[in-house]
């Protein structure tokens, strides 16, 4: 009786090779483009109203100041006096002057 | 290790003010990472729930690994307890997840995308940040990991 070859696969079953065990590790790093929260400015004090006045005083013929305050500065100006001397400390801290307007 | 970079979908941010996105702080909500093929091209401006996306979603391989190949959705992330997940230190309120892990599977990705999960339908799952990989991240019967490093999921800066 022939004897079947130990190599032709009859009988003989060839188990695969185990891989070798692999890990994965994915390390996330937070999300960079959520950015930043932004609140638009806001409209304070009159606000629409404001403007209209002031565009009646100049074509009233009457020059009209706005006066651009530092933070934590305030003006009194309950009366004359107390306006005046407010105006003297601004006139001290010698503020830049811009104006517009005018001519014929 | 190889740190990914997460981007953010650009309407989750939409969806989170419009009330679609649970409680971070809630430990009942479910935060999944899953995992997708390299057919998978994250929309940052379109893909905005799970549904638009989970056609692409990776399967374990059921025969080498059938208890503990992919679960099918991703990786569980879960909340971080006493509603840790969201803080809040100077102005920046910061959101963060407990990391996911998955034994002995044998699992390939090219892409993660982290998702609001709680709600059952994949029309609601809000799609919140996704990783895409330079190649194949890949396990062989082994751990396959998601974490997230020390700064968390996302932040954000309210300007002074």
């Amino acid at each position: 009786m022939e004897k079947e070859s130990s190599l032709n696969g009859n009988g003989v079953n060839f188990n695969p090779m185990p891989k070798e065990r692999q890990d994965c590790t994915i390390e996330l790093t937070p999300v960079e483009d959520f950015g930043d929260m932004k609140f638009h400015d806001m409209q304070m004090g009159q606000g629409n109203k404001s403007l209209l006045s002031l565009r009646q005083m100049v074509k009233q013929g009457r020059p009209v100041v706005v006066i651009v305050l530092p933070p934590g500065m305030s003006l009194e100006h309950g009366n004359q006096e107390a306006f005046n001397e407010s105006m003297r400390r601004v006139a001290e801290m010698k503020p830049v002057v811009m104006w517009f307007g005018g001519g014929q | 290790m190889t740190q990914h970079i997460l981007k953010g979908y650009s309407n989750f941010a939409y969806n989170l003010l419009k009330g679609l996105v649970s409680d971070f702080s809630d430990p009942d909500t479910i935060i999944k990472a899953a995992l997708f093929k390299q057919s998978y091209v994250p929309d940052q401006d379109n893909d905005k729930f799970f549904s638009d996306i989970s056609s692409h979603e990776i399967t374990g391989d059921p025969v080498l690994d059938p208890n503990g190949d992919y679960p099918e959705g991703g990786f569980l992330l879960g909340c971080l307890p006493a509603g840790a997940s969201v803080s809040i230190i100077n102005r920046v309120t910061t959101v963060d997840f407990n990391d996911g892990t998955v034994e002995n599977s044998t699992i390939g990705a090219w892409s993660v995308v982290i998702y609001d999960a709680t709600k059952p339908d994949p029309d609601d799952q809000v799609l919140i940040a996704y990783s895409t990989f330079a190649k194949e991240m890949a396990s062989n019967s082994g751990t396959y990991k998601i974490i997230l490093n020390d700064g968390g999921l996302f932040s954000i800066t309210v300007s002074a």
